[in-house]
């Protein structure tokens, strides 16, 4: 409770933050004789708004204390009573005034902070499309999203989740298209947390997904507002979190993966070529040492003759038996990729040349793997490149491919895809199934947007698993 | 718990166990061709393994020999393979034999009887070409490599391939010799392999014995049964392709049709290369006499002509095409005729047509097949076409009028 | 653990693909209409004729799933015939599912070690077949008939890919003459006998309360039979052309040896592309069996059904290593050839027909329900 008297005020205050030192606590008096006292967290406050529109009046005209709202230049300006709430506010950014012998805090809003400026993000890159790229700040991400949909129904629910980081987050849906029952899920879900400290949206990715152990998220997440407009107006919900550029976004299906933002925006013909090779990708990420292997092992009556006999030859001073050559192969690639991630930028050219190097010319030359093995494992990588959002899942499919490839041939891979594959469709996001349209198969969806990427003409349909009602998007234009 | 114990499980069978079946490239004995003999009453495997050093890149220079021969014997197929494992340090692979060589004397004793093995296990492919040795062993006959390629497999392996070119060769997998072995009322045939001195000019280089032999697979095995009875020459060989609707290419020579009759114009033959072929056998029982009927339907395209003919005239095309169906029939006439007497067995697949036409007929007369074959009548019907004259019209030695 | 065969919906796509492969992997693995019936050349007709006598002795059954088509197979045979017979049916016909399953699973082990792994001990393959189909079957119906829809179309376009590759080597004239070796009734014969094999019109009633579209019932069940049929019969029918008709004979999997004639320029190994692809086919089977032989346990003493497939698993397992460490399978298939015979016509054609009678006359009482 707010007490009378300011020093009493001060001393509660300074206690609660325990006498950090970043709190400024200012005790002064107007000219009509009226004692005050403001208390903020340096580094929050715009120290020109403080004075000019803050200080100035009050210290040049307070006479009533009942009158300081007419004084304060500021659009919102709350009062408080209780110093929980006092407490919690201050850390997030407001100024809070205590006035001698009133029993209540005036908290201002003048808050403005240090950001980083909007650039293009370094995980998804465009070659045509917008290239603004959401930042730290919440309040900048929602303008962001609200000027690509100017609709009076994109709606935002508030949140605050974490303990000791009380992060802000924000639920963002556009009202008649979204999927009520998802959205009744995402509220359900989000209120149960209950954990110390949320730091990114990874971790309420974690704390809500369907299936944690699963070997594909369900929860897909975008760092460019275009991206997150497209998904929430085919009814989907986005997830903002204070803190971090990547917003989330529920439900997920496994197609999406394949697609970038990019494909709806140049001709459809190309995009169809592009997806269908990034399909290709998919496969050949996780298949082909797998099936390199067992050729190599066990069915090596599928090989070309020709290449059989220089395929024997290569191998003859090689000592390592074929599956710890490809697992050599692919440690050494693991590590250029995440030495290349943390390396110092002046360092990096060195590392890509010394890395091709080693792990080309030199390994081979050694006498430590054959030629073949090489090709195989960097087109696998470099494959796996085409997909980002897929990545995380594929570097171990493939290696659980490996492992039974090495073990038991053809039979071993086709045992590790059943298993993939059962487990893939089986997954529900959000009570979407997670295999649409491939499983529970719809045409429309199919044709339209998985492998190729039909018109936007032609997409005269939302998604009609992601909608309980509301299914036309468009009435098509060139109507025969 | 469940899963914990489910996955000690998996983790032990994975770790605790081998691979019994992987087998790394380099324990492989690839082999390519392989030959079978009958040596002092057993059976003698005779295997060519490639050297695979010879193809990795640092012996690009040296004389190392491509190929490895390796012999053993045992009593069945079988056992003279698992011989060889004690003499050679990799184990035989033979799913990429694309030939097998038989000797003349295990043709003799009975193919299809002893060949058990190499269809009853997973590793032989059965469309692997069938070869019999003519008067040699296998042995022999393996490891003559006189053309480019530098295994001799692969030698002996594009010859027999190039049956497209010249239909005097018999292309013959395991697969179609039994077929026409199961077949009631017809007799299988295979391809031959025949081992020849180089008697041109020696331009080659004198290097080894083995470059002044070469291979030659003209001609034709014919079987009784499964057992050899008799070859068949060049000539012979096409007339039997012909029938059985095998040709896929080659040419037809014959004399040139032209109007002046001069002694010198027996020298001059035209060829014409065949585009497509389609054959149609017949049987026919007239008056109780059983006729047999071939009609073959021949597109060509004209190859060269040596003599005085303008081809650029309807009437002197008609001429070539009776010419060359002429030379056909009687090709074919006199295969039919030899067959028919000297071997006495049916291996056109006359008898299958027979039983397709007069099903009940056939099950009083089937055993004595071959015997009504040799005594049956034969007539043949060839109708060919040409359809196309090449980039000249008139022969080139004839000046045109100004 | 989740019981998850209550809230599952099948759409009539799903189902019908997996009857289809049910039914083709039989077929395609050792094609036993060539080996036991007297067809010599004849046999695509044996098979065009059995899609008669299929649809004719499947009546009975088919004819109570749609008088009563909220439940399965087990449910119904309570109602119908009371508490204790219908107990008595439903171990009866859990035995089938359980036999049903060893039948496929030893044959399964055996191609794989014939064509395949010829050193490999049983026990590695037969495990790794049983993780497999334990995985499958704790997903439940959801996950294995969301797999069948998407797989299967690859099955089937893979397996007539293979027939068009071969296309070169074909020679009809082999079909002929039609009818001169074998009399019609050792065809009629031949055909009653096919349309026995195929066990799978058990499946299908069992998966009946899940459809979303009760009347898809009599759709999938002509369907599936007439589609499955003639792709045997083409794939028979490409066998033979090729291979030549008493050399099918002679083999063990025609199939796999027609695989193995079949090539692209200097690729020859097709037959392992093929046996990847009928891999697949096979554990859905082999899971599909697994599955329900749980549900039937769950039935008769209704615990979960999920509790069931480890237990049920390691059983199977041992079974079969006991069974394919001794003797191989295809002889003793032979020699059990009537023991199947008669089990199947019990199964599909004298209890349904019994119960059909049962049902006639209490069709008053049941009336109601």
């Amino acid at each position: 409770m707010v007490s009378k008297d300011i020093k009493v005020n001060k001393e509660k205050i300074l206690t609660c933050f325990h006498y950090t030192s970043d709190l400024t606590t200012y005790e002064f008096e107007s000219n009509y004789g009226i004692k005050m006292l403001i208390c903020y967290i340096e580094g929050f406050i715009d120290r020109k708004i403080l004075n000019d529109d803050i200080l100035k009046p009050l210290v040049l005209g307070l006479k009533d204390r009942e009158k300081i709202r007419q004084l304060i230049f500021s659009p919102k300006i709350e009062e408080e009573i209780l110093f929980e709430n006092i407490v919690d506010e201050l850390s997030h950014g407001k100024l809070a005034i205590f006035v001698d012998g009133e029993e209540k805090a005036y908290l201002v809003e003048i808050s403005s902070w240090e950001k980083r400026s909007i650039e293009q993000p370094g995980a998804e890159a465009v070659v045509r499309g917008p290239k603004e790229g959401f930042i730290e700040d919440i309040a900048v991400n929602k303008v962001l999203l609200r000027r690509i949909i100017r609709s009076n129904n994109l709606v935002f629910e508030n949140y605050k989740l974490g303990q000791q980081s009380k992060k802000a987050v924000s639920i963002a849906y556009v009202k008649g298209v979204v999927n009520e029952d998802v959205l009744e899920e995402v509220r359900r879900r989000l209120s149960k947390i209950n954990i110390d400290a949320i730091l990114e949206s990874g971790n309420i990715e974690e704390l809500i997904e369907d299936k944690p152990m699963g070997l594909f998220s369900t929860i897909s997440n975008a760092e460019k507002p275009d991206v997150v407009a497209a998904k929430i107006l085919e009814g989907r919900v986005a997830i903002f979190t204070d803190g971090t550029p990547h917003v989330l976004i529920v439900p997920k299906l496994f197609i999406e993966g394949l697609q970038t933002s990019e494909d709806y925006y140049i001709r459809p013909h190309y995009a169809s070529v592009l997806r269908f090779l990034r399909t290709l990708s998919l496969f050949i990420s996780i298949f082909l040492p797998g099936i390199f292997i067992a050729l190599q092992l066990y069915h090596q009556e599928m090989i070309p003759t020709t290449l059989l006999i220089s395929a024997a030859g290569a191998r003859e001073g090689v000592p390592l038996p074929a599956v710890l050559e490809v697992f050599i192969m692919i440690i050494a690639l693991e590590l250029t990729k995440e030495s290349g991630l943390r390396l110092p930028k002046s360092i990096g050219m060195t590392v890509s040349i010394v890395g091709a190097l080693i792990l080309g010319q030199a390994a081979v030359q050694a006498g430590i793997v054959s030629g073949l093995t090489v090709i195989v494992v960097s087109i696998a990588a470099i494959a796996e490149f085409t997909i980002p959002d897929l990545a995380n899942a594929l570097v171990i499919a493939r290696i659980v491919i490996i492992v039974l490839a090495g073990f038991a041939g053809i039979y071993g891979i086709t045992i590790g895809f059943i298993i993939m594959a059962v487990h893939t469709l089986s997954l529900e996001s959000f009570g979407v199934a997670y295999g649409w349209p491939i499983a529970p198969r719809d045409w429309e969806g199919l044709r339209k947007d998985t492998f190729t990427r039909a018109p936007i003409w032609k997409m005269v349909f939302r998604p009609k698993v992601l909608q309980n009602y509301n299914y036309r998007r468009q009435v098509p234009p060139r109507k025969k | 718990m469940k899963r914990k114990i489910l996955t000690t499980i998996l983790a032990t069978i994975i770790f605790l166990t081998g691979c019994w079946d992987a087998r790394e490239l380099n324990e492989l004995g690839i082999s390519l061709v392989i030959g079978f003999d009958i040596e002092d009453d057993k059976v003698l495997i005779t295997a060519e393994i490639i050297n695979p050093v010879y193809s990795s890149e640092e012996a690009k220079g040296d004389q190392i020999q491509s190929v490895e021969y390796v012999q053993g014997i045992g009593n069945t197929i079988l056992e003279a393979s698992r011989d060889i494992t004690l003499k050679f340090d990799r184990r035989l692979f033979i799913s990429h034999n694309k030939v097998v060589i038989f000797g003349e004397e295990f043709a003799k004793r009975g193919l299809v009887k002893n060949i058990d093995q190499l269809l009853r296990e997973r590793e032989h492919r059965e469309t692997a070409k069938v070869l019999i040795a003519k008067g040699a062993k296998a042995y022999e006959v393996m490891g003559i490599s006189s053309g480019v390629e530098q295994i001799p497999a692969n030698y002996i392996a594009e010859i027999v391939n190039n049956i497209k070119y010249n239909p005097k060769t018999g292309d013959v997998n395991f697969i179609q010799f039994l077929k026409h072995y199961y077949h009631e009322g017809r007799h299988p045939v295979a391809g031959v392999v025949e081992k020849k001195s180089k008697d041109e000019i020696n331009k080659v280089g004198n290097d080894g014995s083995d470059k002044d032999y070469e291979l030659t697979t003209l001609g034709m095995a014919v079987f009784k049964g499964d057992k050899l009875v008799g070859y068949l020459n060049g000539n012979d060989t096409k007339s039997v392709n012909f029938i059985l609707n095998k040709i896929r290419g080659g040419i037809i020579t014959f004399p040139t049709p032209s109007e002046n009759q001069e002694a010198e114009n027996l020298r001059d033959f035209s060829s014409t290369v065949i585009i497509e072929n389609k054959t149609k056998r017949d049987v026919e029982i007239i008056d109780n006499k059983v006729i047999l009927k071939a009609k073959i339907n021949l597109k060509t395209s004209m190859g060269e002509i040596i003599g005085d003919v303008d081809v650029s005239n309807t009437e002197n095309i008609k001429k070539m095409e009776d010419a060359c169906s002429k030379a056909i029939e009687e090709g074919i006439s006199l295969a039919v005729k030899r067959v028919q007497e000297e071997f006495k067995v049916d291996i056109f697949g006359f008898g299958v047509e027979f039983h397709k036409k007069y099903p009940d007929k056939w099950k009083e007369i089937r055993d004595d097949w071959d015997q009504i074959f040799s005594e049956a009548e034969f007539q043949i019907n060839v109708n060919t076409k040409i359809i196309r004259t090449g980039l000249i019209n008139t022969p080139l030695f004839k000046i045109k009028v100004k | 653990m989740k019981n998850t065969y209550e809230k599952v919906k099948l759409s009539y796509n799903q189902v019908l693909l997996l009857i289809i492969v049910l039914r083709l992997i039989l077929g395609l693995t050792y094609m036993p209409v060539v080996h036991v019936s007297k067809g010599n050349q004849d046999t695509w007709i044996i098979l065009l004729l059995s899609i008669i006598y299929k649809i004719i002795f499947n009546f009975p059954l088919i004819y109570l799933s749609n008088k009563f088509n909220n439940f399965n197979l087990l449910e119904f045979a309570d109602k119908i015939m009371g508490k204790f017979l219908g107990t008595i049916i439903t171990m009866f016909y859990t035995i089938i599912f359980l036999l049903a399953n060893i039948l496929f699973v030893t044959i399964f082990v055996e191609v794989l070690d014939v064509a395949l792994f010829p050193l490999t001990p049983t026990w590695f393959n037969t495990v790794l077949a049983f993780i497999t189909c334990a995985y499958i079957s704790y997903k439940g119906l959801n996950g294995l008939c969301r797999f069948g829809e998407t797989v299967v179309p690859i099955i089937i376009g893979g397996t007539f890919f293979l027939v068009l590759l071969g296309v070169n080597n074909f020679d009809f004239s082999e079909l002929l003459p039609i009818l001169s070796d074998s009399s019609f009734k050792d065809l009629n014969l031949g055909a009653m006998n096919t349309s026995f094999r195929f066990a799978d019109i058990l499946i299908l009633v069992m998966i009946t309360p899940k459809l979303t579209n009760k009347k898809d019932l009599n759709k999938i069940f002509i369907n599936s039979t007439i589609y499955s049929i003639l792709m045997v019969t083409i794939l028979i029918v490409a066998t033979q052309i090729t291979l030549g008709v008493e050399y099918t004979k002679h083999a063990n999997f025609p199939f796999l040896i027609y695989t193995r004639t079949i090539s692209i320029g200097e690729i020859y190994g097709f037959d392992s592309l093929y046996i990847g692809i009928w891999i697949m086919g096979n554990i859905m089977k082999i899971s599909a069996y697994l599955y329900f032989s749980t549900i039937a346990l769950e039935k008769l003493t209704r615990k979960n059904n999920q509790v069931f497939i480890i237990p049920v698993s390691i059983i199977l397992i041992i079974l079969t290593i006991f069974i394919k460490d001794r003797e191989p399978i295809l002889p003793i298939a032979g020699r059990l050839n009537a023991i199947i015979q008669i089990l199947s016509i019990i199964a599909i054609i004298i209890v349904p027909s019994i119960m059909l009678i049962v049902y006639y006359f209490r069709r008053k009482r049941l009336r109601n329900t």
